[in-house]
């Protein structure tokens, strides 16, 4: 991979906490080239959002930041205020999940959206305005001149998100980081989103950082996929690959506690154990208390390693995982469903 | 058992005038049944789930649970049969009470003629997979999934025999959403109790429930077997649902588009709701169409015979992409 747009290596931020401080992302290698889709998937807790926060420079107080990230070949760490200024936006932008909260309640959508392009880019006022209406094109707002004169609140959830993606997109960022963007949208709305960022990245070359819970949403998106378990990667590489023949327990885990949707009825199997807290990791694997495959090896912490081109994996089991989860989509045709089945009453409802 | 005949729905806003939250729907549940409600946010689910389980008056039409009415009863004590009509709510952390003990909110459900109410806590404890011990602890000291299994030991407290359901684990983590799913569903299977399970989530319905109710709008446009319905959806609408659900495969693939977004509930399309996205919407459309049996389902559509399913979601016929205009309404 030569000129990566993005390039994460050994990172480390570790949080203050009442007893010292707390490793949250440890030593997590990561990377994006441009016009790459890439995703990244974990459990809430698993460190995924804080890896965003660290992109933008927008850490807690009192966080300690150790590693490299190298984006656009400038090195990130140890930027100060005005350096990450001329970061946010116009090299790296975010969409967050709730874009109720993330859109300011009191202000026009187009005070909004100009506000930074004319910090930024030094556009007139005018030229802002131009610029604006032509973003809300892109991201598919009907009649941008209007929407430009309403508020937030006048819009759904999901022309929100767009209006959102369009400010994020104002400044002509290389790196667009989505966390969670579409969690809380209706599937159909998702649908859409999911179409305009890849969309988005074909016409304007754009790189997307993609951070779900959602291993489907990862797998019509994203070109290669990041699964994080407390704050490590446990098992990376091209999205198809990784979700439908998983190398590592946890992946397989996780893809067994979703609801498989078409095709497949069965019971829903939830992690046994529960999700490390922050910065009480287990010594060794992470994973190794709630792992059906666990050995002693697993006490001391896997190293990630190349198992195949493109593909990482941190587990020194590497169980044969092939058949312990089933995502084919079976038959559905109707002479697979059983006469009893088929009865339905003639009205479902008024029937007593 | 549980059974809606003709329900309507009306709220009155001054902003928006009448809107129809729920507009003539039938549906039953059987005992030991577990029967899905799907749609989009906004399309009356919550609504509906309100007036099944007596909270809000419908405007017309009757709910009867085993043959006698529900009726909203306010602070009013409800009679002893109505308690068996138990609803558990979408967010756990507003629906337990934070400044009292487990033990003490589980005990109001208890019938008063249990004797043991202590060892019914116990049990019920048990029956969700929590500790003994969670009894003399407060809502704050546990998890999301943990007090969304509390909410369902309490409505299990009254020994019901009909559940409902709403949006249970939406609030919830995937990991705990696979917990508290597979609990209500063992619940369901173990008890013989009847659910009605809403969510926005149609592969999640389609894990547990038997049979799924499709909303749009307040209207029902089809009901079917559950596998017969992701299958075979007969519904344009029921189409375009279950094509939006991202799929795990080797090959990348978007989900499908559907066009345009659900109108106004206040403002609702005349004719059959869905005609304005409907990619197969013909003048004949501009009469609301009846629920009606289609090979095996009950489908809402004109058309529904010409378009009926497609055994592979890869080909699911919306496939328009994605061109958000909205109803020109205003």
């Amino acid at each position: 991979m030569t000129d990566l747009l993005l390039d994460i290596k050994d990172l480390t931020v570790a949080l203050p906490g009442p007893n010292g401080d707390v490793p949250i992302i440890r030593g997590v290698d990561l990377q994006v080239a441009p016009g790459e889709i890439v995703g990244i998937a974990g459990e809430s807790g698993s460190g995924k959002s804080l890896t965003a926060q660290t992109l933008l420079g927008l850490l807690p107080a009192g966080a300690k930041v150790d590693g490299s990230i190298t984006f656009a070949g400038r090195e990130l760490i140890g930027n100060n205020d005005k350096a990450w200024r001329s970061v946010r936006g116009s090299g790296i932008a975010m969409v967050f999940q709730d874009s109720s909260s993330a859109l300011h309640p009191m202000l026009t959508v187009g005070v909004q959206l100009t506000e930074h392009m004319r910090a930024v880019l030094r556009l007139d006022r005018r030229a802002a305005r131009q610029r604006a209406i032509e973003l809300l094109e892109q991201v598919r707002i009907p009649h941008p001149e209007k929407a430009l004169k309403s508020y937030p609140h006048q819009f759904s959830g999901g022309m929100r998100q767009r209006i959102a993606i369009a400010i994020a997109l104002a400044c002509k960022p290389k790196l667009l980081i989505a966390d969670e963007p579409t969690t809380a949208l209706d599937v159909t709305v998702q649908a859409g989103i999911l179409a305009l960022l890849d969309q988005l990245r074909r016409d304007n070359d754009l790189a997307v950082l993609f951070i779900t819970h959602d291993l489907g949403v990862l797998a019509s998106l994203a070109q290669r996929s990041y699964v994080f378990y407390a704050g490590q990667v446990m098992e990376s590489g091209p999205t198809g690959v990784v979700l439908t023949a998983p190398n590592h327990p946890y992946t397989s885990a996780l893809l067994n506690a979703r609801p498989h949707g078409l095709g497949h009825t069965g019971t829903l199997k939830a992690i046994k154990g529960i999700p490390v807290a922050a910065g009480s990791a287990p010594v060794g694997c992470p994973f190794a208390p709630r792992c059906d495959y666990v050995q002693d090896i697993c006490l001391v912490r896997p190293p990630l390693v190349m198992t195949s081109p493109g593909r990482l994996l941190a587990c020194v089991v590497a169980p044969d995982l092939t058949g312990s989860h089933d995502l084919s989509v079976a038959d559905l045709s109707g002479a697979e469903l059983s006469g009893a089945e088929l009865s339905v009453s003639p009205n479902p409802g008024g029937e007593r | 058992m549980l059974s809606m005949d003709n329900v309507r729905l009306d709220y009155r806003s001054s902003s928006r005038g009448l809107v129809k939250a729920v507009d003539g729907v039938n549906l039953s549940v059987e005992a030991g049944e577990v029967v899905g409600l799907v749609g989009e946010s906004g399309c009356g689910k919550s609504s509906l789930a309100r007036v099944a389980a007596g909270l809000t008056a419908p405007t017309s039409g009757q709910v009867t649970f085993n043959g006698a009415p529900v009726t909203a009863l306010k602070w009013r004590r409800r009679p002893a049969e109505q308690t068996r009509l138990q609803m558990v709510f979408q967010d756990p952390y507003g629906s337990l009470n934070p400044r009292r003990t487990i033990e003490s909110q589980l005990s109001d459900g208890i019938p008063a003629d249990v004797t043991s109410r202590t060892g019914r806590v116990a049990e019920l404890l048990e029956r969700v997979g929590m500790p003994a011990d969670a009894g003399t602890r407060y809502p704050h000291q546990f998890s999301g999934g943990q007090r969304q299994r509390l909410a369902i030991a309490r409505a299990l407290a009254a020994d019901p025999t009909m559940i409902i359901a709403d949006e249970p684990v939406t609030a919830l983590d995937a990991s705990a959403q696979a917990q508290v799913v597979s609990l209500l569903v063992k619940l369901v299977r173990e008890l013989n109790v009847g659910m009605l399970f809403i969510s926005h989530d149609l592969a999640l319905v389609h894990e547990i429930a038997d049979r799924t109710a499709v909303m749009y709008l307040g209207r029902i446009v089809e009901s079917a077997p559950t596998r017969h319905l992701m299958g075979q959806p007969a519904h344009p609408y029921s189409q375009a649902l279950i094509g939006a659900i991202p799929q795990i495969s080797t090959v990348q693939q978007l989900p499908t588009v559907l066009l345009g977004e659900v109108p106004d509930a206040a403002n609702a399309p005349t004719g059959c709701h869905f005609r304005p996205r409907c990619i197969y919407a013909t003048d004949v459309c501009l009469t609301a169409p009846v629920l009606r049996p289609v090979n095996g389902a009950m489908v809402a559509c004109h058309h529904a015979e010409g378009i009926t399913g497609f055994s592979d979601p890869a080909q699911a016929p919306v496939t328009a992409h994605v061109h958000a205009h909205k109803e020109d309404s205003k």
